[in-house]
């Protein structure tokens, strides 16, 4: 159970990207969030694992309140939230594998991690998730040396490497073409499904978002201006998200 | 509309005008006073003197002093008919020849010799040898050979008269051997066997300082590597900008310092008294060398786990610090142990004391053990300011914890108070050193007031945050230190090296180093602010800790430009060498230096030769190798 409470983001420049923004997620859900760019749908997600901090409120996820929680605790935290960023952001130098491995780092003992090792059990699992995510042949590869949607395949595979409660996708499919990016949504779905996770994915398109979400809120200029399921997106609601001159296409 | 627009046109191509203006005055004024304070003069590039000044130094230059050669009489004959009958001798026209012109003459009468194919610049002597029953030579006139090898006398031919023709010679001296067929000679006095031709001392030292020159650089290059190494990470803008710290956590740390300090140099005292108790018993120490390590893995081994999964249970919590301790110390008794068994093994070598090749391992062995001995200082130092800051802030969040903002404020005020006085006591007493006060009024009582005040101000302050931006502080720290470094030419540090450890290259590669240290920071530490935050921002989100982010997300990117800047710098490190020794520090600039002020310009010439070469040729290696690797 994720619990987001009058959450406000002020940045160090003055830029509002969140304006009070309260809203439950259940667990097993997969949630869209939508909005325009600039609507603060990376930022609510980054401060979900505090990738960004939060200026005023409150985060509560299973009952802990992640706001205030220390390195420690953020780590313990961390480690259960698994994320996919739009540029797949991948150590592009390092191998598959290595990309994959490093999912495992919130379970890895930080001295280990001096001489580059993680465990046997880490590895076998690692070779498990590129193979769900059939990328098996490449492990061995530099991450450069794929494509975009292989790459993003190798960052669902770190991700799940996490073991996750949720997951957090910012735009997973921005940088890809429409049948990629269908391919990616349903491994999330699959994630969701099989898994039990909660998926939290931010969309720019409206027929991912009916095809693959149960839930939506929508952002507009970091306030949030929509909740509820797909369905309910009328063509009022769709002008009042995007703006009074937004066209829908897709 | 568009006379408005004319209008301002035009107003606008005026005051363009006029900025050109200012800017050909200031220009003018600029370069004006430029030309006067260096004193540029071309009467002086204009006056005869100073041409064949220049023409002298550059024809030096031309000619490094490479080569010597051992030389030889040569004796180059023609016949001379005195006075004329009839038939006129023919001489020899191959190889060094001479020619007389006329071949037969009177008596007073004069003849011009002409010599051809004699070394450049040589001199010599033209001897006549009568037609006699004693052998007698007439010395006629000295000639010296111009750059073509040829010259041209006039001589009066002596009053003796012969029927047969009688010998012209030509006397010089000529290099003996070729690089092909070398020729060996014996010296007359010293009774040594010589090689001719050969390499001169002045080449033969110009090789050695150039090797000199290499691994002072080399030296330098390493050293400074591994010290930029973790310190490019804290003046790494990106890395550090979100390290921040409670007021407390801050004030805590900074009262631990001194106590980490002198903590850490008196256990690296005891350990080093420890060891030298046994540093004469090679035995034991082998034993403990191979033994501490064996047990250190064994002992983590046991209370250890390799994934940190689940909480730890308190017995876990105090068997891991108990183990993590006991190897801590134990890790920092095997590195004395090593230092000083090198030490045993190997043995000092005085400068210059070089016998055979070999001579240098037992001499690195040692130099190993000494660096250890060094390295045990730094790191036990570094570990107990570790330690004491984990135990302070440990405390500090004991404090802490559960208080509310304004009682937060009652605890934080004495105790930046306190840090402010420790820390500004600890400057002054840095401060004393240099300029030895010895009143206790400057070093303790007014720093521990002042102190503070500035720390209870600060805290005051900084009460609505709550937090110090730490990491920023360090950055902007580091930055200074490093640019003040920087901007300090290794030509001027190695004046005060030269003073530490005295004059030669040892002196030139400390301040070498220290140099790189500092650039190769501030290079590598942009380098980490230009990698692609994405990459660090998706392993932090996995829950990896500070340490995991910089190895598995910073260390990928930075690797190549790493690599990359390290050659570079070599390649900088081994230009600088040659010049640093003008100030003592070594190398090749020693000799280049003393030859420059004794004018000895050929010789000059073959150590600027030797550094262009070594140069060029790291210039191409570093620049393959870059290209190779990145």
């Amino acid at each position: 159970m994720l619990k987001v409470e009058h959450l406000t983001k002020v940045y160090d420049n003055g830029t509002v990207a969140l304006e009070d923004v309260s809203f439950e997620v259940e667990p097993g859900t997969f949630l869209a969030v939508i909005g325009l760019s600039g609507s603060g749908k990376s930022t609510l997600l980054r401060c979900i694992n505090r990738l960004v901090e939060p200026t005023e409120g409150k985060i509560y996820w299973n009952g802990e309140d992640i706001t205030i929680a220390n390195q420690e605790q953020l780590r313990r935290i961390r480690r259960k939230i698994g994320m996919v960023f739009q540029h797949f952001n991948l150590v592009d130098r390092s191998k598959v594998t290595t990309n994959v491995l490093s999912g495992r780092l919130g379970y890895t003992n930080p001295s280990l991690s001096l001489l580059n090792r993680f465990s046997k059990v880490d590895m076998s699992r690692a070779v498990a998730e590129l193979e769900r995510v059939g990328l098996t042949d490449r492990a061995r590869n530099r991450a450069d040396s794929l494509s975009g949607g292989q790459q993003q395949r190798v960052g669902i595979a770190r991700a799940m490497m996490q073991d996750p409660e949720m997951l957090l996708a910012d735009e997973p499919v921005a940088s890809l073409d429409p049948v990629l990016a269908h391919s990616i949504m349903q491994y999330l779905e699959d994630i969701n499904q099989d898994s039990d996770v909660t998926v939290l994915c931010s969309l720019h398109f409206l027929d991912l978002v009916h095809r693959y979400a149960k839930s939506v809120i929508a952002l507009n200029d970091g306030k949030l201006m929509f909740q509820g399921t797909p369905e309910e997106i009328d063509d009022a609601k769709f002008k009042e998200i995007y703006g009074k001159e937004a066209e829908r296409v897709g | 509309m568009g006379r408005r627009l004319s209008v301002s046109d035009s107003k606008h191509k005026r005051s363009r005008r006029s900025k050109w203006i200012v800017f050909g005055l200031i220009a003018f004024v600029l370069y004006g006073l430029a030309v006067r304070t260096t004193d540029v003069d071309f009467a002086q590039v204009r006056s005869e003197i100073r041409q064949t000044q220049l023409t002298r130094i550059l024809r030096a230059l031309a000619h490094p002093d490479l080569v010597a050669y051992e030389r030889d009489e040569v004796t180059i004959e023609a016949l001379l008919q005195v006075p004329c009958a009839g038939v006129s001798p023919a001489g020899d026209t191959s190889g060094t020849y001479i020619e007389l012109t006329p071949t037969c003459a009177s008596p007073g009468q004069e003849v011009v010799i002409h010599g051809y194919n004699f070394e450049a610049n040589s001199d010599g002597i033209a001897r006549f040898i009568p037609d006699s029953e004693i052998p007698v030579t007439i010395r006629l006139e000295p000639f010296s050979a111009g750059e073509d090898g040829e010259f041209e006398i006039t001589i009066k031919t002596p009053d003796r008269e012969s029927s047969k023709p009688q010998q012209v010679l030509a006397v010089t001296s000529q290099p003996v051997g070729t690089w092909l067929n070398r020729a060996s000679v014996v010296d007359e006095d010293t009774g040594e066997t010589l090689l001719s031709p050969r390499f001169s001392q002045n080449g033969i030292d110009t090789l050695d300082k150039i090797i000199e020159t290499v691994f002072m650089a080399l030296l330098a290059t390493t050293v400074g590597t591994l010290l930029a190494l973790p310190l490019s990470f804290i003046a790494a803008r990106n890395l550090m900008r979100d390290i921040s710290m409670t007021i407390t956590g801050l004030a805590t740390i900074l009262i631990s310092i001194p106590f980490g300090l002198l903590g850490g140099i008196q256990v690296a005292r005891v350990i080093n008294n420890a060891l030298s108790g046994i540093s004469s018993n090679s035995w034991l120490l082998a034993v403990l060398v191979t033994v501490i390590p064996l047990a250190i893995i064994f002992a983590v081994r046991a209370v250890f786990n390799e994934d940190d999964t689940h909480e730890k249970s308190t017995t876990e919590r105090i068997q891991q610090g108990t183990v993590a301790a006991v190897s801590g110390v134990a890790g920092i008794f095997w590195l004395g142990a090593l230092a000083q068994l090198l030490k045993a093994i190997g043995h000092p070598l005085p400068p210059q004391a070089q016998q055979g090749f070999w001579d240098f391992v037992p001499n690195f062995i040692y130099v190993l053990g000494d660096v250890g001995e060094l390295t045990l200082v730094v790191i036990t130092v570094l570990v107990g300011l570790r330690v004491a800051a984990k135990l302070a802030s440990r405390l500090a969040n004991t404090l802490t914890s559960g208080l509310v903002k304004g009682s937060l404020d009652i605890v934080n005020l004495p105790l930046a108070a306190v840090a402010g006085s420790v820390s500004a006591v600890f400057v002054m007493r840095v401060v004393d050193w240099f300029y030895n006060y010895r009143n206790p009024v400057i070093t303790l009582w007014a720093p521990l007031a002042i102190g503070a005040l500035l720390g209870a101000f600060l805290a005051l302050r900084n009460r609505t945050l709550g937090t110090v931006n730490v990491g920023l502080l360090s950055y902007y720290a580091a930055r200074t230190v490093f640019n003040t470094l920087r901007s300090i030419e290794p030509l001027i540090m190695v004046i005060v090296a030269v003073v530490w450890v005295g004059f030669g290259p040892f002196a030139g590669s400390i301040a070498l180093a220290l140099h790189t240290t500092a650039s190769l920071a501030k290079l590598y530490s942009e380098q980490v602010e230009n990698i692609d935050q994405g990459p660090v921002e998706a392993i932090r989100a996995t829950g990896a800790t500070r340490l995991q982010t910089i190895i598995y997300g910073v260390v990928p990117q930075i690797t190549p430009p790493y690599l990359s800047f390290t050659m570079y710098r070599w390649d900088i490190n081994v230009r600088m060498s040659t010049i640093i020794g003008f100030a003592g520090g070594g190398g090749i600039g020693f000799l280049l230096s003393q030859n420059i002020n004794l004018l000895e310009y050929r010789d000059a010439a073959a150590q600027m030769l030797a550094i262009a070469i070594v140069v060029a040729t790291m210039d191409w290696v570093s620049a393959r190798l870059r290209e190779r690797l990145v």
